[in-house]
């Protein structure tokens, strides 16, 4: 350990050391060798030594002192000696396990810290690329759902056909596909939403725009309705389009349940239509489910839970550290 | 004397056992507290604390060197003091009235003569004097080390310090020693001078 302290010291500090273990006799034979032929190379170090060594000898001489009295205890007075608490009788164990429960503490902390920016990094990191990601995704469900509807609208208008061939009142297909997309769209933006970042802006552009086709195909399929069907138990296109930017819709089963129980006398074939779009928008659902993104990983207190523990642990054992060092001498 | 069975013997509660240990002490306890002190009346008044705190802490002692545990007692009580001192300062009215103190009736005078005692009696007095001039850390290093003739290893134990510390306070002290010394020359025997 010795190289390792003079790492950090001045040559006239390494030379001072040298001088005090000379004159003291506590160097080895070898530094005591290497020692001895600097001193007849180099006269100043020779006068440090020789200063040195007048200081100890002149202290090494003076007199013993003796006692003015006797230290004697009185043994009326003094009993028994004072029992040493527990901390007392086991407090070098007790530091060594502080200290070895410190370093344990100081390296399980870093580790702990290390992971952390790392963590804290890539959700950064994943936060920044999110806004591009997201948006591929978006546009990439955003398709797919146009495709869907666009199937179903196709669904919809056939359906109505046959519902204007019955004559009886059908679920447009606005009001049927609408609030399934706008499950879809809820889900997608929920798991989107856990890392709120400065992105919410673009998801909310997003959604505008979203809103806006969707407003656009609930006007037409509304357009197509008023020519198709004069009765509607539903809202109009225009409160759908308004509905998939703010109110939660009913789940699509109660909604087209209602819609079917609302309808009078549905034939067969009618009912079956209305479970052919019912199984669609299960498919919505389940696709819509499947592009879910992954849900962004947590900053989880857990890893902070060892470090912790040993902390706490480290602190017990410096409080009866303390409360030992306290009785000693 | 049984050193072991005496210790043993005033950890069970025997005091006279205790005495014995410290009458055999007491003289190298005084000695390393007065030049630590500096002061006979201190150092009498510090020696008498150790000697009364190392019979109660004396079932902390796990064997070993008992006079390095017994003078480590006694450098911690003067270490107390200094501290203690320090926060309050006061003055005795011998201080006051005399013109420094003068340990001769402690000094081991034996059968040497009285000019060469007094004249030893001053070299040791201006030693001292140079030895309370030094910080009270690099004085009880010195004491230990130079004075008393520890070393290194059992120094740091008394004072309760690292090793390194112990060099580099010795180190330090002996340089201002040395100026101090040279101050007094002619009061050191010729070898020295």
């Amino acid at each position: 350990m010795t190289w390792l302290r003079n790492i950090f010291k001045s040559k006239a500090d390494q030379d001072a050391d040298l001088i005090a273990a000379y004159v003291d006799d506590a160097l080895s034979a070898r530094e005591r060798a290497r020692f001895e032929t600097r001193l007849t190379e180099e006269p100043a170090l020779q006068e440090e030594v020789e200063a040195q060594q007048f200081v100890k000898a002149t202290l090494q001489d003076l007199p013993q002192l003796k006692a003015p009295r006797n230290f004697v205890l009185d043994p009326a007075v003094y009993g028994e000696p004072e029992r040493p608490s527990i901390w007392a009788q086991f407090y070098p164990q007790l530091r060594t396990a502080t200290a070895v429960m410190s370093v344990i503490f100081m390296l399980t902390f870093s580790l702990s810290l290390l992971d952390g920016p790392d963590q804290l990094g890539s959700q950064q990191t994943a936060d920044s690329l999110a806004p591009a990601a997201t948006q591929a995704d978006m546009i990439a469900q955003a398709d797919e759902i146009d495709s869907f509807a666009i199937e179903i609208e196709a669904e919809a208008e056939s359906e109505t056909e046959l519902a204007r061939a019955i004559g009886v009142a059908t679920p447009t297909a606005a009001s049927t596909v609408e609030p399934e997309i706008v499950i879809a769209y809820d889900e997608m933006m929920a798991a989107e939403e856990a890392p709120t970042t400065d992105d919410d802006l673009t998801q909310e552009g997003f959604m505008a725009s979203i809103a806006t086709s969707e407003e656009t195909l609930a006007a037409d399929t509304a357009s197509e309705q008023a020519e198709a069907a004069p009765i509607s138990p539903r809202a109009t296109a225009t409160e759908d389009a308004q509905r998939v930017v703010t109110v939660p819709p009913p789940t699509p089963t109660t909604a087209v349940n209602t819609e079917v129980a609302a309808a009078p006398e549905i034939p067969a074939e009618a009912e079956t239509e209305v479970n052919t779009t019912n199984t669609t928008n299960t498919t919505i659902e389940d696709s819509s489910a499947n592009l879910d993104p992954a849900p962004a990983p947590t900053n989880s207190p857990i890893r902070f839970m060892v470090p912790m523990i040993i902390g706490i642990i480290a602190m017990l054992l410096g409080i009866f550290t303390w409360l030992g060092r306290r009785q000693q001498i | 004397m049984d050193e072991p069975y005496l210790i043993k013997q005033a950890q069970t509660g025997d005091v006279n056992a205790f005495n014995t240990l410290v009458l055999h002490y007491q003289d190298i306890a005084f000695s390393v507290a007065y030049r630590i002190m500096g002061d006979p009346d201190r150092a009498a008044d510090a020696t008498q604390d150790a000697f009364i705190n190392a019979y109660k802490k004396l079932s902390l002692f796990r064997g070993g060197n008992f006079k390095a545990w017994l003078l480590r007692v006694v450098t911690n009580r003067c270490y107390d003091l200094l501290k203690a001192s320090k926060r309050r300062p006061q003055s005795s009215l011998e201080e006051l009235t005399e013109e420094g103190d003068s340990p001769r009736w402690i000094a081991d005078e034996g059968a040497a003569r009285p000019e060469k005692a007094q004249m030893q009696r001053e070299t040791a007095e201006a030693i001292q004097r140079c030895l309370n001039n030094l910080p009270d850390d690099q004085r009880i290093v010195t004491v230990l080390c130079d004075v008393e003739g520890y070393d290194y290893a059992t120094a740091a134990e008394m004072a309760q310090t690292s090793l390194g510390t112990v060099k580099s306070r010795l180190n330090r002290a002996r340089k201002k020693l040395r100026e101090c010394l040279r101050g007094i020359g002619e009061l050191l025997p010729s070898k020295y001078r």
